[in-house]
């Protein structure tokens, strides 16, 4: 009974919680004015830019709805995605292709230009951002690295690296299912990989309960598949550190099949699924 | 040196406190049993009648305001009746007249009452005759039902009292001798004669019994009328005796085993050896009591404590002059209380709900409906709010408008159902329209978002863990001992504050987290 509680007390010791991660990480690390820098997709891919730091190619942003009409014809005739600055949890994207005709469609199918304007709308409105303003930005449509595409076809998979004081602590990838609906996002039913950082590989998968060493799905194994481009995901890493004055950062990577990693967002609060998925505690890894 | 102000305020914001109080309860004379609620009866004394067209009276005792009982929100309600009353030795006749009385006809006479248990210590040495007062010395004397002269009672009396010379000795006797007789659930009256011969009776005759013992010995004794308060119905009322000792009347009860003591559930209505009722013989006539135990806090503790400073009821007569009720001032001092159990959950327990005061608003709003029809109202509002959801989100209508849209689906939902209830004569689904329908549409709303992004298994979840929180800040709100407290001593707030401040900088695991990360912990 002593025996069992001494061993709960000292696993509990190297996990960390929401309570110690907002008191010892995100308050004293993270200075509240500069989470805007995080929070919005526009400033935050401006300052990637300025630090020459790799991004899916801004094609247009824009915050007034008298400017939709010029705006939209700016944007390049080629395959985008539309996204909320502000938004959350992957509501309010829209992804359009370009045919062989040169028509807008939206997953094979032709959308009318008149949609598309009335999509852009909405954001401003804030529809996906409950109530507030806000401000529309497309950029080029990332195509899934044939490695991603292995393990799960659909959507676009993720890494999430985790980094305190230019230090990185912990990294997972973040694979769509066919419960997620082809969102990266474990709330949503996506799977977790772990990843050993010492050489980029993928460990095992975690799908909420229990630990495989394949995809759900597709049945491919994970376990050991090396992640692409590794050494510069590091560069990469060490540069968004230095970039911004966020010193406990959560760094979300995808691949793009010609472009290699790419980072897609910035998260000043990163959530503590990724030590389920590593099965080690972060705590265990910070006061090491 | 930050940490050291840290503990120096909250060190400070627990020891003011403590500080205060004590000054309070030794200086100023704040008890504590005033302050924390006690056990209240509410009885309700139901006469049913009918008449057949003559001139009726009915007469009862009424409870007095006594030495261990105190009675107050008396209300009594009869059409045809008119109340009067006058006291005597006896206690408080209440006569009921009505003229030409025909059909049926009630009355109803309510009263709320905190009656105390009293153990007497009897005094040692022997029985000592002595000359009584005219009026206690009346007690001594022989009566048609209680026989304390005949022989076959002197025969028992000196039975029992055999090389026996003190009081209590020989009382005990006595007490033992009519005890352990069985119990009878006789109707009407047994005189003490009848008793012993048959060696059983109800509570009427063995007290009898036991005054006739007494008398005979030589010790004032009589019979005191009154009622058992417990929960619910009954039609019987009880009889004990009183032993005069010392100059002081002492309860006996030989039939529950009570010697020299009285319970604290035991409420006397009269002295002496008469029936609870009277009444004319021109009707039909039926009672019923309706007793109903309730926890509330001291009825006078607002008078107690207004005369005094520094607690909320001083403050309270000063809100008084501005029209503002003391409820409305309870609800507005116990709302950090509720705030806290929100906080516990939410870092502590690790519960997710629907905002951060929501929970604590809700729980106030179920102060006025009852917990039955808030919960009943919150799933309501619950499901409307997700009917209207999900067409306007396919429309999509922007996020204040579709508020207002919820809103105005929830307070329809809520006047339809009012007027159902009202219909079909089910009043309490009318209570439904005082629940607060913006606070809960705005939870709904939350409920809705929450489908959207994480969804509805996940909405489900939190409304439910909500909903708990809800409960537990409703019990906290609604105690009557942490209303007395906070009345009594709101300097408790520093104490909240403290609390809080510790809760701040509190990084353990929250519990949820223990299974959460279950295959990290083991």
């Amino acid at each position: 009974m002593i025996k069992w509680y001494k061993k709960i007390k000292s696993n509990a010791a190297k996990v960390l919680g929401i309570n110690e991660r907002n008191l010892r990480l995100v308050y004293p690390l993270n200075p509240r004015q500069h989470f805007k820098m995080a929070n919005d997709k526009v400033l935050s891919k401006k300052i990637l830019q300025e630090h020459k730091i790799p991004v899916a190619k801004l094609l247009m942003t824009v915050d007034s709805i008298g400017n939709i009409n010029t705006a939209w014809d700016e944007v390049p005739k080629q395959d985008c995605a539309i996204k909320p600055a502000n938004g959350s949890g992957g509501g309010g994207i829209l992804i359009l292709d370009v045919d062989d005709n040169g028509q807008w469609t939206k997953g094979e199918r032709l959308i009318e230009e008149h949609l598309i304007h009335q999509h852009l709308a909405n954001i401003i409105f804030g529809i996906y951002s409950f109530g507030s303003d806000d401000e529309v930005l497309v950029e080029e449509k990332i195509i899934p690295h044939s490695f991603t595409k292995e393990i799960y076809p659909i959507g676009v998979p993720d890494l999430r690296i985790i980094m305190k004081e230019n230090e990185i602590l912990m990294g997972m990838m973040r694979v769509p299912t066919n419960k997620s609906d082809g969102k990266a996002n474990l709330h949503q039913g996506a799977i977790g990989i772990g990843v050993d950082l010492s050489n980029g590989q993928l460990k095992k998968v975690f799908n909420g309960e229990k630990h495989l060493d394949h995809h759900p799905d597709t049945k491919f194994p994970v376990t050991g598949v090396q992640i692409p481009y590794w050494d510069k995901v590091i560069e990469i890493c060490n540069k968004v550190a230095r970039a911004f004055p966020l010193d406990y950062l959560g760094i979300d990577i995808a691949f793009d099949e010609y472009k290699g990693p790419l980072v897609l967002e910035i998260n000043a609060r990163p959530g503590l699924e990724i030590q389920n998925v590593n099965e080690q505690g972060l705590k265990e890894i910070i006061e090491a | 040196m930050r940490f050291n102000y840290y503990r120096l305020s909250v060190g400070a914001l627990f020891l003011l406190p403590i500080l205060l109080i004590a000054n309070k309860v030794i200086f100023r004379g704040y008890a504590f049993e005033n302050i924390v609620p006690s056990t209240v009866y509410e009885v309700r004394v139901i006469i049913n009648l009918q008449g057949y067209g003559d001139d009726v009276f009915v007469k009862s005792f009424l409870p007095l305001n006594t030495s261990r009982q105190i009675v107050y929100d008396e209300i009594q309600e009869s059409l045809d009746f008119n109340l009067s009353s006058q006291n005597d030795m006896s206690g408080r006749l209440a006569s009921w007249e009505a003229k030409n009385l025909e059909g049926k006809s009630s009355i109803t006479y309510k009263f709320k009452t905190r009656p105390e248990g009293i153990k007497y210590l009897l005094p040692d040495g022997p029985i000592s005759p002595k000359n009584y007062h005219p009026s206690i010395a009346s007690f001594l004397e022989a009566s048609g039902s209680i026989q304390s002269t005949h022989p076959r009672i002197m025969e028992q009396v000196a039975l029992l009292s055999e090389n026996k010379s003190e009081l209590k000795t020989i009382l005990r006797s006595f007490f033992d001798d009519v005890n352990q007789m069985s119990t009878r659930p006789f109707r009407g009256l047994t005189d003490a004669l009848t008793t012993l011969k048959l060696g059983e009776a109800s509570c009427n005759g063995k007290s009898r019994l036991f005054v006739a013992y007494c008398r005979n010995k030589g010790l004032p004794a009589r019979l005191v009328g009154g009622l058992i308060l417990e929960n619910g119905f009954k039609k019987t009322s009880h009889q004990w005796a009183e032993v005069y000792i010392a100059n002081h009347w002492v309860p006996f009860d030989p039939l529950n085993g009570h010697f020299a003591s009285i319970p604290s559930n035991y409420l006397e209505l009269y002295k002496g050896d008469y029936f609870l009722f009277s009444h004319t013989a021109n009707i039909a006539f039926e009672y019923l009591f309706d007793i109903k135990k309730i926890i509330v806090n001291n009825p006078n503790l607002a008078q107690e404590l207004s005369g005094s400073d520094w607690n909320s009821y001083a403050l309270w007569s000063l809100f008084e002059k501005a029209g503002i009720s003391l409820g409305l001032l309870k609800v507005i001092l116990l709302l950090p209380l509720g705030a806290i159990v929100v906080a516990i959950s939410r870092n502590v327990i690790g519960l997710k709900t629907f905002g951060v005061f929501l929970p604590a608003l809700i729980a106030i709003a179920m102060s006025y409906t009852g917990v039955w029809w808030g919960m009943m109202s919150f799933v309501i509002v619950i499901m409307v709010v997700s009917l209207v959801h999900f067409p306007l989100e396919k429309l999509g209508i922007l996020y204040t408008p579709k508020l207002v849209i919820m809103l105005v689906s929830v307070v329809i939902t809520f006047i339809l159902l009012s007027i159902i209830g009202i219909k079909f004569d089910y009043t309490d689904l009318a209570y439904i329209t005082l629940f607060p329908v913006v606070v809960i549409t705005i939870t709904a709303e939350r409920f809705a978002r929450t489908i959207m992004e994480e969804g509805f298994q996940r909405a489900l979840v939190i409304t439910v863990q909500t909903l708990l929180v809800v409960l537990m800040a409703y019990s906290a709100m609604s105690s009557t001992t942490m209303e007395g407290m906070f009345l009594a001593f709101p300097e408790l707030f520093l104490m909240i504050i403290g609390t809080m401040l510790i809760l701040g900088r509190w990084m353990g695991l929250r519990l949820s987290e223990y299974k959460r990360f279950k295959g990290l912990i083991g």
